[in-house]
């Protein structure tokens, strides 16, 4: 079964991904920011993350560099969505895709095959 | 009122505290200088009052002239993409900030989680790492849903009470909370505490804000119009009390101003002292807005400007009623020396229309510039309080005095009752609408019509003239192609009034004259 992390602290929206993801067969595990993330994905590296950028304790932007800087999470492919823009320093493979808030559902799975078929 | 939009923070000694100054348009007027650095407030409102979008601008504002940094950290539930959704038709808004200097952070997962003890670790740990000049907590009411106890929700603030103002950080707290019990801990608590309502009065949705309290400033107490447009939240402070003064010296010698008509002109001694203001009284048709345009004309013909502030007649309109009557307001329009204002039918804030008025006056308006309003009744449709009306009035004539404005204000007395009658003064003068600007003005005339067999007959006459002699006799004016024409003596109006036709220069007796000649016309 595919692996899913979620990174996001805006609670609908985390349990929303949770429930479409699940219901696309993805084992899904969830935590509210970066750090949280980093920790769960220590252990057991999942297929896919995504991740919001604006986070309390950690951004996606900080994780997304302490993932590349660690042998065992380097080439977890990751989806970062954010309402802001996409950064400045971020590097075209730091992340896979990067879907703009508000998003649908549509969108999201379009993106979520992609960059797992692209793997 | 330009002075009141400046940004940044003021202040430099020890002694006056630096104020953040928001730069929403009039909200650092009513605070006296804006919000003190390193403050706690409280801004309370249910949804939909404008808590989210005043606060938002506030950031924008920070970011754009100072750069500062911001964090917006949300206890709700809605989700940063819609809300960022909604901002961005706004004209502060600015996408490139976001992410950068302003950070939207929600945090109520984790008060869920960990509770106040929890939420104030985080606040600091955020303070720490993003270090922002400005932090705002949105949905505030659900650390009191969340919270254990009263108690534990006061230790809660004033414990970040200390932490923003170590980390040099001005925090606004945003809640829905209305009721006075649910808010008295935040308000009692933090530096200062802010209320917006949006309450229905009859057909009217009418947002206000009231600054419930500010240590270490004064403030403009009271309730204070807001709106809310593309460019974000406006406030409009009440006008009364801000220019409830009067003019400390007075302004330098005064000159007549002339309307143009001479009879009218020498029934006035001259014409209208400057910097002065009078009623121009009538029932419609009378020929209020002619005599105001004549007004305008003549002084623009004497290189003066004046402005028209209407809501009745667009001004294609306008204009095609005064080519009508001989007044060339389009030449002067073109030229500059006159300014049409329409204020076009819509529901209207009081206080927006008179910073309009008095901002334009001040602004472009050069020395002694003319003013005719058209008419009072627009004002009065944008009351919400009825009782304000007569302080309203007052405070504008005033701040017109003070910077030297000589008005004319049309009040429409109804057709049918006051304006009809032949005694000089009704009920309708004393207690009706006049009523609001009779106490106010210097000076008031009153047209009238006069039914005399078959012929209705304009009569005009001067009411009052404070500290100016004037003749205190009524005339019969006429409104034609040649504009507006006002006998040469009162006896036509005194056989008129007395019933009585009586031969004119001519050999026709009054009657006959009129009915072949200077009829009709009007406003």
């Amino acid at each position: 079964m595919k692996k899913a992390l979620i990174a996001e602290d805006e609670i609908d929206l985390l349990q929303a991904l949770k429930t479409v993801l699940e219901g696309e067969g993805f084992s899904v595990t969830a935590c509210k920011d970066g750090r949280e993330a980093i920790n769960m994905m220590q252990d057991s590296p999942p297929s896919l993350l995504i991740t919001d950028l604006m986070m309390p304790r950690m951004s996606g932007l900080e994780l997304i560099h302490e993932m590349r800087s660690r042998n065992e999470l380097k080439e977890v492919p990751v989806i970062m969505i954010s309402c802001a823009d996409l950064p400045d320093g971020m590097r075209d493979e730091d992340i896979q895709s990067f879907l703009r808030k508000p998003f649908s559902v549509r969108k999201l799975l379009r993106e979520v095959n992609r960059v797992l078929e692209g793997r | 009122m330009s002075e009141h939009h400046d940004l940044g923070r003021t202040g430099s000694s020890e002694e006056q505290p630096h104020r953040l100054i928001s730069g929403i348009p009039r909200l650092d007027y009513i605070l006296k200088g804006g919000f003190i650095c390193n403050g706690l407030y409280a801004l309370f409102g249910p949804p939909g009052s404008g808590k989210t979008i005043l606060a938002n601008q506030l950031c924008f504002n920070q970011i754009k002239e100072r750069g500062s940094r911001c964090v917006y950290l949300t206890l709700l539930t809605e989700s940063h993409g819609k809300l960022v959704s909604h901002l961005s038709s706004l004209s502060f808004f600015d996408l490139k900030h976001v992410g950068k200097e302003l950070i939207y952070l929600s945090a109520y997962q984790h008060l869920r989680d960990n509770g106040v003890e929890g939420m104030l670790q985080l606040i600091q740990e955020t303070a720490r790492a993003e270090e922002p000049d400005i932090l705002i907590i949105d949905g505030f009411e659900s650390l009191a849903d969340l919270s254990s106890s009263v108690s534990e929700r006061r230790e809660f603030i004033h414990r970040l009470q200390t932490l923003v103002s170590m980390n040099r950080c001005t925090t606004l707290l945003l809640s829905t909370a209305t009721a006075a019990e649910t808010r008295s801990v935040e308000e009692v608590m933090v530096d200062g505490a802010l209320q917006l309502t949006d309450t229905i009065m009859g057909p009217r949705a009418v947002r206000e804000l009231n600054v419930l309290k500010f240590r270490g400033s004064d403030y403009l107490r009271g309730k204070h119009e807001v709106e809310i447009t593309s460019d974000g939240i406006q406030i409009h402070p009440r006008t009364e009390v801000q220019f409830s003064d009067p003019a400390r010296q007075a302004t330098e010698t005064r000159s007549r101003m002339e309307f143009g008509v001479p009879e009218l002109d020498e029934m006035l001694c001259g014409g209208i002292p400057s910097g002065s203001s009078m009623a121009l009284l009538g029932p419609p048709g009378a020929g209020k807005t002619a005599l105001g345009l004549s007004f305008l004309c003549r002084g623009a013909e004497l290189g003066q400007r004046g402005m028209y502030f209407g809501f009745h007649e667009s001004p294609p309109r306008l204009i095609e009623k005064a080519e009508s009557i001989g007044l060339p307001l389009k030449k002067y329009v073109d030229q500059g020396l006159i300014e049409i204002v329409w204020q076009p039918p819509l529901e209207r804030f009081l206080d927006s229309l008179a910073e309009q008025m008095l901002e334009e006056l001040r602004h472009k308006f050069g020395d002694r510039p003319r003013l005719f309003v058209d008419s009072l009744e627009g004002f009065r449709a944008a009351v919400v309080y009825r009782d304000r009306l007569p302080l309203f009035i007052a405070a504008l004539m005033n701040q017109l005095r003070t910077i030297d404005v000589t008005s004319l204000f049309a009040e429409e007395l109804s057709l049918f009752g006051g304006g009809m009658e032949v005694a000089p003064a009704s009920r309708e003068l004393t207690d009706g609408p006049y009523s609001d600007l009779g106490r106010t003005v210097e000076s008031a005339l009153w047209l009238r019509y006069v039914a005399l067999r078959s012929q209705f007959y304009r009569l005009i006459s001067v009411m009052k003239m404070r500290e100016s002699s004037y003749d205190t006799a009524a005339r019969e004016f006429h409104i034609s192609s040649r504009g507006v024409e006002v006998d040469s003596s009162y006896e036509s109006a005194e056989a008129i009034l007395s019933g009585y036709a009586v031969p004119r220069r001519d050999g026709n007796h009054h009657a006959q004259s009129r009915s072949n000649g200077r009829s009709g016309g009007g406003e």
